[in-house]
């Protein structure tokens, strides 16, 4: 019975012993070598103190050992908590300590840095090397090596886990300036991980794409979703996304059939990708979500990939995916219309809400979509509040008790009854599929003490969905430059939240009540008439 | 101001957003630290395009051409005098 992340692992390792599970840059790991040393990283964690609940970190660049860290962390009945390596370390910092992580796995490329964060964070208690790539200088008895691996048993440790309890903790953007810790279960996650196997058709031969890092939740797609089939996962190295024609012949090589990614990295593939030289025969599924894709750049991969699926996933981290929509197989030479988001998964429900409470039934009707159903994660941890703003009672279920998860996306209902993302009702924007919090933009850049006023601003872009704009007026006397500024806000956040543009000004437009006129700064950024 | 120079300050002014790459060398690895991404990569290759006046192919845009700002020199100055 398949009723832990790690069960789907375990089971596969029975099932296809010998298959590769994953490869990494020519290097690859069996189900049953994968297994057991899961098992016997498990065994080691939990020498170490782990205990069922506790959060651990995993700070490492997307690599086998990440992998390999997410299952021994299951196995040990923790819970993962995936870092993004690139993050400043006083933003790791901050998780940490926020959801208690005493146990960090690191690799030893990223120990420097994992000791300042270490230094930081109060919480922490000891880290463990996850490979022995780098000679350590100098070691402490908080540092546990990973040449000791072997020692430990290979049998399946004791794990008293139950499908409620959490599987891991994602943090994305925070509208408070900072980031929210968002607990998915093991039902949670295995809502969606079931539903995508089945409903579109994953098999045990395919070959899928790892293009999103841990700490996005399209990876859960790559990692479980592979190991429920038994089929193999080939993670993309992190500089590969640089290069869309390296980018392109990777898939060709590695005999891609299942990718998935945000669509801007396929945008960079249709404009510079030499897709016309690539032999996609392969390549079954194209799968895509976190943005709108531009229609004209799925238009053309379509036309490209002419054999492959193409399929819109959508839902906010706090549901993994909801609704779905598979790609009718040419679109009209006239459409600039987006890709519809689609229908609810099976096994899940959407619905919208007008902003009376009223169910939107009618075709071209607004609402905000509400979602509801096992995939609806656990809440934002030591968040109470936010907690309930957005997870609340279904005010349609008059009855019981029912839990529904307020997305705060605007959407419309079309005549097929699929529906279409129309916006936020909030100050949330995406930007290459990140979700980012307008607000904690702001708030980092009034810590400056050199800052008067600012605006942050999110500017329509065809290939990355938006780019972050910063208007400041400093205070007086003041001389600071973009880019001291930029190295203010990289302190604190990730390079994808450091506005990519800064604009100082003597003074900011103010609307009749005397808030900044962030509407009027848009339309003066992007050229449009009325400023 | 010479390529290299407008390479590097248009590097240091756009793309670099910490201090401590804010002293690049022209070796100094820009893809391997993550001051060049895939949003970099496009923004870099329009700014040589529209202010040096060269146009990347797709095929020229590997990392060996991009790894430093000594490569990218290297690359512009190349198809400057082709």
């Amino acid at each position: 019975m398949y009723y832990l992340l790690q069960h789907l692992l375990i089971s596969s390792a029975k099932q296809y012993p010998d298959k590769i599970a994953l490869t990494y840059e020519g290097v690859s790991m069996s189900y049953s070598e994968l297994d057991t040393l899961t098992n016997q990283l498990a065994h080691m964690l939990q020498e170490q103190g782990v205990q069922r609940g506790d959060r651990v970190g995993i700070y490492i660049n997307k690599s086998i050992p990440s992998i390999v860290s997410i299952y021994a962390i299951l196995k040990s009945g923790a819970v993962y908590v995936p870092l993004d390596p690139q993050a400043p370390p006083s933003r790791i910092s901050y998780i940490i300590d926020n959801c208690e992580i005493k146990c960090l796995l690191t690799s030893t490329e990223k120990i420097k840095v994992a000791r300042i964060v270490a230094s930081l964070a109060s919480s922490l208690q000891q880290i463990v090397l996850t490979d022995n790539k780098h000679e350590i200088a100098e070691t402490s008895e908080n540092i546990h090596q990973w040449r000791s691996i072997e020692a430990y048993k290979s049998d399946l440790p004791d794990n008293k886990s139950i499908s409620d309890d959490l599987a891991y903790i994602i943090y994305t953007s925070g509208s408070t300036g900072n980031p929210k810790g968002v607990m998915i279960s093991h039902s949670n996650s295995l809502t969606f991980v079931n539903w995508a196997a089945t409903y579109l058709s994953i098999k045990s031969d395919d070959v899928f794409s790892s293009h999103a890092p841990l700490h996005f939740d399209l990876s859960i797609f790559d990692i479980f979703v592979t190991a429920k089939v038994g089929g193999t996962v080939v993670l993309v190295p992190e500089t590969m996304s640089v290069f869309p024609s390296r980018l392109s012949s990777w898939i060709e090589k590695n005999k891609i059939s299942v990718w998935y990614s945000v669509p801007s990295i396929l945008s960079m593939m249709v404009t510079h990708g030499q897709l016309e030289l690539r032999d996609f025969s392969s390549l079954r599924k194209v799968i895509f979500a976190g943005e709108v894709f531009p229609v004209k750049y799925l238009r053309r991969l379509m036309e490209v990939i002419g054999k492959a699926e193409f399929v819109n996933l959508y839902g906010p981290t706090e549901t993994n995916v909801i609704t779905y929509h598979v790609v009718s197989s040419s679109i009209p030479e006239n459409q600039t219309k987006p890709m519809p988001i689609g229908k609810s998964c099976e096994s899940m429900e959407v619905f919208a809400l007008t902003s009376s409470g009223k169910l939107v039934i009618q075709p071209g009707q607004e609402g905000e979509l509400m979602a509801r159903g096992t995939c609806v994660a656990q809440g934002y941890w030591g968040d109470e509040k936010k907690t309930e703003e957005v997870f609340s009672d279904n005010p349609l279920q008059r009855f019981f008790k029912d839990r529904m998860y307020r997305t705060g996306d605007l959407v419309i209902l079309g005549e097929d009854g699929t529906y279409e993302y129309k916006g936020r009702l909030d100050h949330m924007f995406k930007s290459r599929g990140y979700r980012i919090e307008i607000g904690e933009i702001e708030s980092v850049i009034y810590g400056h003490s050199a800052i008067k006023e600012a605006a942050v601003i999110a500017i329509p872009d065809d290939l990355i969905t938006n780019r972050i704009m910063a208007i400041i007026v400093t205070t007086e006397d003041v001389n600071l430059t973009a880019l001291e500024l930029r190295s203010f806000c990289s302190e604190k956040l990730p390079k994808y939240m450091v506005p990519e543009t800064i604009e100082f000004k003597d003074c900011l437009p103010k609307t009749s009540t005397g808030k900044i006129d962030k509407t009027l700064l848009l339309k003066t950024a992007t050229g449009e008439p009325g400023n | 101001m010479n390529v290299k120079e407008s390479i590097k300050n248009y590097i240091l002014s756009e793309l670099v957003s910490d201090k401590e790459n804010s002293s690049l060398s022209e070796t100094d690895q820009l893809i391997e630290s993550g001051i060049i991404d895939s949003l970099g990569i496009m923004k870099l290759i329009g700014f040589l395009e529209d202010n040096l006046s060269v146009q990347i192919d797709d095929m020229e845009l590997v990392p060996e051409n991009f790894a430093s700002i000594a490569a990218i020199t290297s690359l512009v100055e190349k198809k400057l005098s082709d």
